[in-house]
Order: C-alpha cells, then sequence, then structure tokens
C-alpha cells in the first residue's frame, strides 16, 4: 500500500465542482484573470454539461454567437484547455468537508486512478440540476420501461443515437418540453401528444401550440394524468380533464416528463452548508458565497432552472467573487 | 431438422422442479442443494425474487408481529391465543432464530431494528395496554412501555402527539429483500442448484412417477415438483391436474421511498396500533432511505393490480405526516404497489400439502409475512419430500460462504483503492446519487442481473433521488457491451419492457450518432 501521504493531489487556491457552463465559464475567467491555481472536477468523461446533449441556440448572452449544443460545449471545453486550469474529467467529488484546517476545505474525489483528497482554499459548487423524474411526480399508475426526463432522452440519444420510441408523450410546459419535443422528431419518434399543464409561462405555451401546428401533434391543455398504462413497456396515459373531469386516453410508448428542475445537491445535504428548505438549494449571498467562509455556488444549483448562457454569465460573476475573497 | 426425439428431449432434468423463484422457493432450493439435490428452479420473470419477495418490506421479525397479529384477532372477534401453539408461530419462530446465521454466511446486508409502537389518545393508548398483556404469552418478545420523555429521548422527531408507545428493542432484522433472495438464489446454484429465468409453464404431465414441465425453454423432467408459484399457484397447481380445494385471494398494499436527505430522522421501525386494515408505519432502510406505509390493504381481483393510484399518494402523505411532521410530499423518490396473496385452504397457516391425488406435487404458499419463517418452510418441504421417497443425504462440499459485490460508498479508502488498483472500474461512478461504481455493475452482470433492474436492485444503481436520469444510458451501455447485446435488446424486466422501439422497417436509415454530429454541423 503506498503510503497516505501519495494519496493527497497538491493543495489548490480553488476548486470547481461542475465542468457545465457555469463551472467552465468561472475557470476561464479565474485563469484570464488571476494567477489562482484552480482545478475543475467533472464526473463525466467530457467536459460541457447539459449543452453537450442540447441543439438549439447556445451562447447568445455569453459569447454573443448562436452555437449548436455540442459546439457551444466543444468551444468552452478548448478555450478551458489552453489555460493552465487542471481539468480532472471522469472524477467525481465524493464528499466535501469546509473547514478541514488551516484556512483550506477538503475535497474527496474518486477517478479510475483511484482515491484523492484534495485542499483548496475555496471551493466552487456549480453541480447544476435535473428534472424531477416521473417517481417522484407522484404520477399514479404502472412502472413499465419507457419514462424518461428530457436529460436522460437527450443524453441516450447522443450517446447511442438510438432510437427512444416509436410514438411519444410529452409534459411540460416549459422551454424545455420543447426543446424535448425537436430532438424527438430529430431522431423519428412520433410525437403522440404534448400535454402543457398550467404551471407554465405564455410564452412556451404559445410557441408549443406552433410548433403543435406546425408538425401535426395535439396540444392538450388543462389535463391531469390519472394514470401510466403498460406492464411492460408505456402503452399510453390516461388523463382526465380540469375542467369537465372528462377522462380520456392517448396512447404512446414513451413518456417524457420534462422540466421542474431541480437542484443537484447530493454533495450539499451531508454538510453544514445551510440550504433552503423549501428547493434545498444552497442560500448564497451577494457575493454568491454559501453559509460556509469560501464556499461559493453558482449557476442552476442556485435558483431556478435558467438558460444555460444566464448560468455562464454566473458564472464569470462568481469567479471575480472568489478572486476578491481571497485576495482579502 | 429437429425430429420428434428433439422435441421430447427435455432441456434440463433433476429429482426436484422448483417452480417460482421468490424467497420460498430460492429457500427450498438451498436446502436441498445442503442435502445433495440438484433441483431446477423455474421462474416467469426475468430475475428471481420479482413476484411477492419484491415487494416485501425485508421486515423479519418472529416476536412483536405474531402479538399485533392477536390484537387484531381479538379486534376481529376471534380468539387472540389461538395461534400461541399453532404450526405457523413455531415456523416463524424457527425460521427467525436460522435468519442471522443464514445473513452472516450469505454476507447479506443488515440490521437489528427497534420498533415503536405509538398511541396518541386514550383509545390507543388502551390497545396498547392490551397489547403488553397479550405480549405475556408470547415467550419470545420483550415489550417494554415507554412514557412521554423516553419515548421523545428516543425518537426526537416523530409526532408530537405522541403521548406513550410500546418498545420492541431490537426485534426485528432488517435487510433489503431482494438482496437477501438473490444471495440465497447465488449460494443455491454456486452448489448445484440450476436456475431458469423467463421460463412460463406452459404444460404439466405426469405419468410413469415423472412430471414433464413444458415451457416457452423447453420440456423440463422432474420425479417432484414444488410449486412456489406465489400469486399464480392456483394456475400452476389446474396445469398439473392437481384436484385443489383451494382459491386464492389477493391484496394490494403500496410502499414509498423517501429520500436519503432523511438519513437520521427516525431510527426505528414507528408505527401507530393496529387499526381495521389501515398499515402507517415508518421505517429506516438500509440505505439511508426511509420507507413509508400509509394505506388499507385492499382486496383485489387482479393478481397484477400493480399500479399506484392517486389516493394511494394523497394517503401516503397524509400518513407521513401523522407519524412525523417534518416529511414532504417532495421527498418521495418513489413508490411501489405490492399484491399478497392468501390461500383460502388455511387462512391463517402456510398451506404445505402435497395435491390429493400426486403425492410428489407439493403446494407451497405461505401465510404472510412470508420472509420471517422461509428457512423453516424449506426444511418442511425437504421433509416431505423425503417421506415421498426422496434419499437426501448431505452435500459433501456445501459452501455455504458466498461473498458480497463489493459496496464502494460502505468501503474505507484503503479497500477503495485495493479494489481500484485490480480494476480500475470501481474508480469510475455511475450512480452518482447513490456512490455506484461500474466494477459493482459488471460484477452485478456477471452474477446474473440480466435486466438494469437487476442491476439497479443487487447495486442500488439508479435507486436514488434522481432515478435514472443522468445513470440511465449508462446502465443500458454496460448491460450492453457485457451481455454482448444490441441496445434495443437491453430491457427495464425482461423481455417486453425494451428501452428503445425496434426500428420502424419503413424508415431503414439509422439515426447514428456520426449523422447527428455531421447535422448538427450544418447549423450555423
Amino acid at each position: 500500500m503506498m503510503p497516505e501521504q501519495s494519496l493527497r493531489l497538491r493543495p489548490v487556491d480553488v476548486a470547481v465542482v461542475g465542468g457545465g457552463p457555469a463551472g467552465l465559464s468561472a475557470c476561464l475567467e479565474l485563469a484570464g484573470s488571476s494567477s489562482l491555481t484552480v482545478s475543475l472536477f467533472e464526473a463525466a468523461d467530457e467536459l460541457g454539461g447539459i449543452p453537450r446533449s442540447c441543439r438549439l441556440f447556445f451562447g447568445m448572452r455569453d459569447l454573443k454567437r448562436i452555437h449548436t449544443g455540442k459546439g457551444y460545449a466543444d468551444l468552452l471545453n478548448c478555450r478551458l484547455r489552453a489555460t493552465s486550469v487542471a481539468v480532472h474529467t471522469d472524477t467525481t467529488v465524493l464528499g466535501i468537508e469546509p473547514d478541514a484546517g488551516e484556512g483550506f476545505h477538503r475535497l474527496r474525489i474518486v477517478s479510475p486512478k483511484g482515491c484523492r483528497t484534495v485542499e483548496s482554499r475555496a471551493i466552487l459548487l456549480a453541480t447544476g440540476c435535473f428534472e424531477r423524474p416521473r417517481e417522484n411526480r407522484c404520477l399514479p399508475g404502472t412502472r413499465p420501461a419507457g419514462i424518461q426526463t428530457t436529460g436522460s432522452l437527450q443524453e441516450m440519444v447522443r450517446l447511442q443515437g438510438v432510437l427512444p420510441g416509436k410514438r411519444a408523450l410529452v409534459v411540460g410546459s416549459e422551454y424545455i418540453a420543447l426543446s424535448c419535443v425537436l430532438t424527438l422528431l430529430k431522431a423519428g419518434v412520433a410525437i403522440g401528444a404534448l400535454i402543457v399543464n398550467d404551471a407554465g409561462t405564455g410564452l412556451p405555451k404559445l410557441l408549443a401550440r406552433g410548433l403543435g401546428t406546425l408538425y401535426r401533434f395535439p396540444v392538450l391543455k388543462n389535463q391531469r394524468i390519472t394514470s401510466v398504462l403498460g406492464r411492460r413497456r408505456v402503452e399510453g396515459l390516461e388523463l382526465a380533464d380540469r375542467v369537465s373531469g372528462e377522462s380520456r386516453r392517448v396512447d404512446g410508448d414513451l413518456l417524457v416528463v420534462t422540466g421542474e428542475f431541480r437542484p443537484y445537491t447530493i454533495l450539499i445535504d451531508p454538510t453544514t452548508i445551510r440550504q433552503d428548505p423549501v428547493t434545498l438549494s444552497p442560500i448564497i449571498d451577494e457575493q454568491m458565497m454559501t453559509s460556509v467562509p469560501n464556499i461559493f455556488a453558482a449557476g442552476n444549483l442556485v435558483g431556478q432552472a435558467r438558460m444555460h448562457d444566464l448560468c455562464a454569465l454566473e458564472g464569470r460573476r462568481v469567479a471575480k467573487h472568489i478572486r476578491q475573497a481571497l485576495k482579502g | 431438422m429437429k425430429t420428434r426425439a428433439d422435441i421430447l428431449k427435455p432441456v434440463a432434468e433433476s429429482e426436484v422442479l422448483i417452480i417460482g423463484a421468490g424467497v420460498i422457493g430460492v429457500s427450498i432450493a438451498h436446502e436441498l442443494t445442503k442435502r445433495g439435490i440438484k433441483p431446477l428452479v423455474i421462474d416467469r420473470e426475468a430475475d428471481v425474487g420479482m413476484g411477492i419477495s419484491k415487494s416485501s418490506g425485508g421486515f423479519v421479525n418472529a416476536g412483536l408481529m405474531p402479538v399485533i397479529d392477536a390484537l387484531v384477532k381479538e379486534m376481529t372477534g376471534g380468539d387472540p391465543l389461538a395461534e400461541i401453539d399453532s404450526d405457523r408461530l413455531r415456523s416463524m419462530q424457527e425460521g427467525y432464530a436460522a435468519f442471522d446465521p443464514q445473513l452472516h454466511d450469505l454476507a447479506v446486508a443488515h440490521r437489528h431494528l427497534d420498533s415503536l409502537i405509538l398511541a396518541r389518545n386514550e383509545q390507543e393508548l388502551a390497545t396498547l395496554r392490551r397489547l403488553m398483556q397479550l405480549a405475556e404469552h408470547f415467550p419470545s418478545v420483550a415489550l417494554q412501555w415507554l412514557e412521554k420523555d423516553a419515548l421523545f429521548r428516543r425518537e426526537p422527531n416523530i409526532t408530537p402527539s405522541a403521548v406513550a408507545g410500546v418498545y420492541d428493542p431490537a426485534g426485528t432484522i432488517l435487510v433489503f429483500s431482494h438482496d437477501y433472495v438473490v444471495a440465497v438464489a447465488e449460494n443455491a446454484r454456486a452448489n448445484g442448484a440450476e436456475f431458469w429465468m423467463e421460463t412460463r409453464c406452459r404444460a404439466i404431465d405426469h405419468y410413469d412417477g415423472v412430471y414433464r414441465v413444458t415451457t416457452n425453454r423447453g420440456t423440463f423432467r422432474a420425479r417432484f415438483v414444488i410449486n412456489c408459484a406465489g400469486k399464480y399457484a392456483d394456475r400452476i397447481a389446474d396445469m398439473a391436474g392437481a384436484g385443489r380445494d383451494w382459491t386464492l385471494s389477493y391484496f394490494r398494499t403500496q410502499a414509498f421511498i423517501l429520500d436519503r436527505r432523511l438519513n437520521g430522522l427516525i431510527d426505528s421501525f414507528i408505527t401507530f396500533p393496529p387499526a381495521g386494515m389501515m398499515v402507517q408505519a415508518l421505517s429506516p432502510l438500509l440505505g439511508g432511505n426511509l420507507l413509508l406505509y400509509g394505506s388499507s390493504i385492499e382486496p383485489v381481483s387482479d393478481p397484477e393490480a400493480v399500479e399506484t393510484l392517486e389516493a394511494d399518494y394523497q394517503s401516503a402523505i397524509e400518513t407521513m405526516q401523522q407519524l412525523a411532521p417534518a416529511l414532504r410530499a417532495a421527498d418521495i423518490i418513489t413508490a411501489y404497489t405490492g399484491v399478497r396473496v392468501y390461500c383460502s385452504a388455511n387462512p391463517d397457516d402456510h398451506t404445505i400439502t402435497a395435491a390429493p391425488n400426486q403425492p410428489c406435487f407439493i403446494n407451497v404458499i405461505p401465510r404472510m409475512p412470508g420472509f420471517t419463517p422461509a428457512i423453516s418452510i424449506a426444511g418442511r418441504v425437504a421433509a416431505m419430500l423425503e417421506e415421498q421417497g426422496l434419499t437426501l443425504g448431505t452435500h459433501r462440499d456445501f459452501d455455504s460462504k458466498r461473498i458480497a459485490i463489493p459496496r464502494f460508498r460502505e468501503l474505507d479508502e484503503a479497500t477503495r483503492n485495493a479494489l481500484i488498483a485490480v480494476d480500475s472500474r470501481y474508480g469510475k461512478v455511475i450512480c452518482r446519487c447513490e456512490t455506484v461504481t461500474e466494477g459493482e455493475v459488471v460484477e452485478a452482470i456477471r452474477r446474473g442481473a440480466d435486466t438494469v433492474q437487476g442491476v439497479m436492485f443487487r447495486t442500488r444503481a439508479g435507486m436514488g433521488r434522481c432515478q435514472r436520469n443522468f445513470c440511465g444510458s449508462q446502465l443500458m451501455a454496460v448491460l450492453s457491451r457485457r451481455k454482448k447485446i444490441a441496445l434495443n435488446q437491453v430491457t427495464f424486466k425482461g423481455s417486453g419492457s425494451e428501452f428503445l422501439a425496434r426500428r420502424p422497417t419503413k424508415n431503414p436509415t439509422p439515426v447514428s450518432p456520426k449523422l447527428l454530429e455531421d447535422d448538427t454541423k450544418k447549423k450555423p
């Protein structure tokens, strides 16, 4: 067995957890404007986060140019690789220990090379968010194969280029529902229905109707899902009209529940970092610092799910705060 | 070309064929391997323990549970002490005593759990006092009365309306039910039992003292058939023409799994005194999640009525707030509905009987709960087979020890590094919510997990907060690679539950990743 010391990486000034738009942008900003040593930890085998598997409109507000999702991720990746930031892909942060002594926080990480610990003066948490899965939405019915979220669907289509179903039923009233519809159409899946519930704002609903007309699929409003049908594979949904109470059945072999994002707080839950009692997001101050000094949070881990470019801008902003905090 | 002889040739034969690989079926198989028999086990599902066993909470208890049963019996007008000398109680006590050593041999994760029954008002206090009185007749349980202070010292997060409670220290062994069934099956297989999954019975013939069981995977031959088909035991008995004078009735219950964030909120099994058919209970689980029961046991006519209804969720959400007010609906990460079965032959006891006209066809339908007495039932079935002329000896090289799949999350750093040094896949976390590595997934597949659900239940991958949102496609990819099957053949829980659609023949152009890439380049 190797001595204990060799399992510790060199201490750094800033450890960034999560290589999505927020984490990447923060790294770029830190590398470009300071001499702080920065390490980035990403669990997937490549950087980029969610945009890697999406299609449309990336980089409008941060890069001032429109890219595809993959193009956007690749660009940030390229830029980052040219900096001094130490990039650790395929590396999962297992836990963070705030205030591990002498002004350092400690992170326990694992990669195919082994378990390591790394100490850092500041941590930026940018672990993003995920869509509430079907199970968490208390949707009644059976538990067959063929139920996805946009995230898992796009990941499946991107990684494996496969056909996730023949006829999809999409639930959701946020922009992501539309992104999901486009992904499905591109992959060659027919849309059985788009079920728009009440929570959404006006514009996505309007766009949904437009898409429905364009691609000839029904957009159903004011529906409550009363049952998921199908024993082994999804066969359809049973819906009840919220107004008339009338019940109907729509057929499809794929159900995609979209939106209703929740922050991915697995790393924070066991720590003393204070969380919002409802959303579980870490509570941050104006400097985007959590309740633990020099642990910062940015991107979709805090607040509501926003577009990637806003997260990226927030990443740049938090970088400035980190720089200031470490100078002082 | 296949000749008639080929078709009739059995795919496998043995002295004993067990139909159904639930906890009862695998326990009997395990017992028989100990006695030198190499039984065949067939099951319609893609994995062992996928029927009633899957919906078991994994609470093994032979002390408090019979006392509660007695109380319920009294409340419904029966004799509470009728069971005190019953076979069933003995089988539960025997099974319970054998459980702990079995868990150690088979390296099944478990813990001993305290139970608390809470009273909130005078009526419930009276029920609990009666429970204490009845418990005196049951030597295997030592209940304690807890006043309010002591109760809240033990469990500070329970409902503030509790005024007193009955405490059963460490009387329950908690396992993850599927983990246990898999462990028993693995050990039985290591000692000679043969398992055939996704094997559905079509016909059972009997002549010349030999049973021929025709299935979708060919014909099996055996001298003895043991019917452990659970919810389908009646159909199997009918196939054999085994003249039954009993029927099955089905009851559905729901279980809700709550987020691991709540780990530590409670540390014992918590419930209210029995009231009608309502089950309200909250318990810690081994992975750190909580389990909630919050519905009534409801008779149903369809053994496959496993959908969770809107009303079930409402009832669960009300119950969780009654038990521990800190719980929220948003903490429900998943819900299950299970259907359990009762046999009319003897509603208060196990039905372990040979068919009247066929002494070599044995029906085994345990009276719920089935986990606690499983080992004891297996012993009885073996004795019955012996009586009918099966020669049982001892398996000379019986290896009672099993090594569990390493659980990365629960290992210390040195052990983790030792694992990664041997196989770097133990350093690749696939499921972030539950910290499960690719190494564990690969090992589960090597041991016989053929489906995503099989991998989930063996490793916990995908069972956490995000419910396969992040890791679903990776689990599929690993299964496809390891089993050398196409991605669209990977299933959730056996054939018919494929994740991907077969490509429609009209559109033969494959949507390959390359195509998608080219496509993105064209866009501005």
